[in-house]
């Protein structure tokens, strides 16, 4: 419960006396907010012809880019509300804000000219720069059985490299619908619920609101998909989860329940040997057939991509992809829940 | 919802990278972090560690690499034609 006995924010809530659970009001204004700024962008950007083909439908429908960033603005308006009515710090407020900030600058750089394959991992790099200036970290890795390590000075330029590591990977599995928003909301429960088991310091607002601005987008995102995520809105979710991972130092517990993420971009990396934007890869990695069930490409040449581990065997339609692919996320959430006891 | 068989052995995978990534920080600081450095020194010790660390790092996502190719490839010659 979170009392209204703080800030300006109206002299007649304060007598008002009541206890009113903010986090929960919040949060459905925030998820309301999300399908709301979610259906604008689709309205804007399709109209201005800013679409995608939809490549796993048979049709090969149109699809207005970049309504995912309602994301990054219903995260950074929450937290500006968050910080008012005291339910955050100030410090936290304005990390996020400059992180997010930063990362969809560089993803919409991304989204509107044609970038190299090397641009983004190197420019969200400054998405650590927030974190490491205002000091919201521990300097300390804590892992299972009592292991803990003190590395004040590697922890520092390991920031940087989480917050891009991250992003970068969550951008690369965007390939069908609703899956990085589902894996989002995945991720973030899963952290929420690893701050509780280890008892942090912190409260769940952020993770809250990170959950409600995907579930708000994904209302349009989820199969079939009205509008895509956009390159943006993928780096800002991956930042938004390693920068409260690093804040609220659960970076184990959320490196885990990552897993499916890291199988992928390393796959990717690990085959193509370099940062290779996708449209710039002439490799099919995967196809559709007529029946609309994706099928593994079969060439050598191309990165064993989730995706394609998933329906190497047998052809699945989209749907039965994403629910096998949540399910991945399901299982490394729990493996990241075992972690927490293991850890506690 | 179609279970994909391919689910089941990508969990497989993922379960061995826990166990690894559970056991590894732990046989690292028992056998290599509590080493003494003499004369001992902060900033070497933390690039020391750094260094080993990442190193195992890499062997462990190398390792991932070649467990999933290998998974892949067991399961591809395994598909209905």
């Amino acid at each position: 419960m979170n009392d209204i006995k703080i800030t300006w924010l109206g002299n007649l809530v304060i007598e008002m006396e009541y206890i009113i659970p903010l986090t929960p009001l919040l949060f459905i204004l925030a998820v309301l907010s999300s399908m709301f700024a979610t259906k604008s962008f689709m309205e804007f950007f399709g109209s201005r012809g800013f679409v995608g083909i939809d490549i796993f439908k048979t049709n090969k429908p149109k699809i207005p880019l970049l309504g995912g960033l309602s994301i990054p603005l219903t995260i950074v308006i929450f937290s500006i509300i968050g910080y008012l009515t005291g339910l955050i710090g100030w410090k936290e407020a304005l990390v996020v804000t400059l992180v997010i900030s930063i990362l969809t600058l560089v993803g919409l750089l991304d989204d509107f000219r044609d970038v190299s394959g090397l641009y983004k991992p190197v420019a969200c790099l400054l998405g650590g720069l927030p974190i490491i200036f205002l000091h919201t970290y521990i300097p300390h890795l804590d892992f299972p059985f009592g292991v803990g390590f003190r590395i004040s000075i590697i922890y520092i330029i390991m920031i940087p490299l989480g917050i891009s590591v991250a992003a970068n990977t969550v951008n690369m599995l965007d390939v069908i619908n609703g899956l990085v928003a589902t894996a989002g909301i995945i991720v973030l429960s899963v952290m929420g619920i690893a701050m509780y088991i280890l008892g942090v310091d912190g409260n769940l607002y952020p993770i809250i609101i990170g959950i409600a601005a995907l579930v708000g987008f994904l209302y349009y995102n989820k199969y079939p998909a009205k509008t895509f995520l956009g390159n943006a809105p993928a780096l800002v979710i991956g930042g938004y989860i390693a920068t409260l991972a690093i804040m609220y130092h659960v970076e184990f517990p959320t490196v885990v329940a990552m897993f499916p993420f890291i199988h992928n971009s390393f796959f990717f990396l690990n085959k193509i040997k370099g940062f290779v934007e996708h449209k710039q890869l002439n490799i099919k990695v995967t196809e559709l057939d007529q029946m609309g069930l994706i099928h593994d490409a079969r060439d050598e040449k191309a990165p064993i991509t989730l995706l394609r581990f998933v329906v190497s065997r047998d052809p699945l339609s989209e749907f039965d992809a994403y629910l096998n692919i949540v399910v991945l996320f399901i299982f490394s959430g729990l493996l990241a829940v075992i972690s927490c006891f293991l850890m506690g | 919802m179609r279970m994909a068989k391919t689910t089941l052995y990508i969990c497989i995978v993922l379960l061995v990278q826990w166990v690894i990534v559970i056991t590894l920080p732990f046989l690292f600081f028992e056998y290599l972090a509590r080493a003494d450095i003499y004369p001992y020194n902060p900033l070497i010790d933390e690039v020391i560690k750094a260094i080993l660390s990442f190193t195992l790092v890499g062997i462990w996502l190398y390792e991932w690499m070649k467990m999933g190719e290998y998974v892949y490839k067991f399961l591809s010659k395994t598909r209905f034609k």
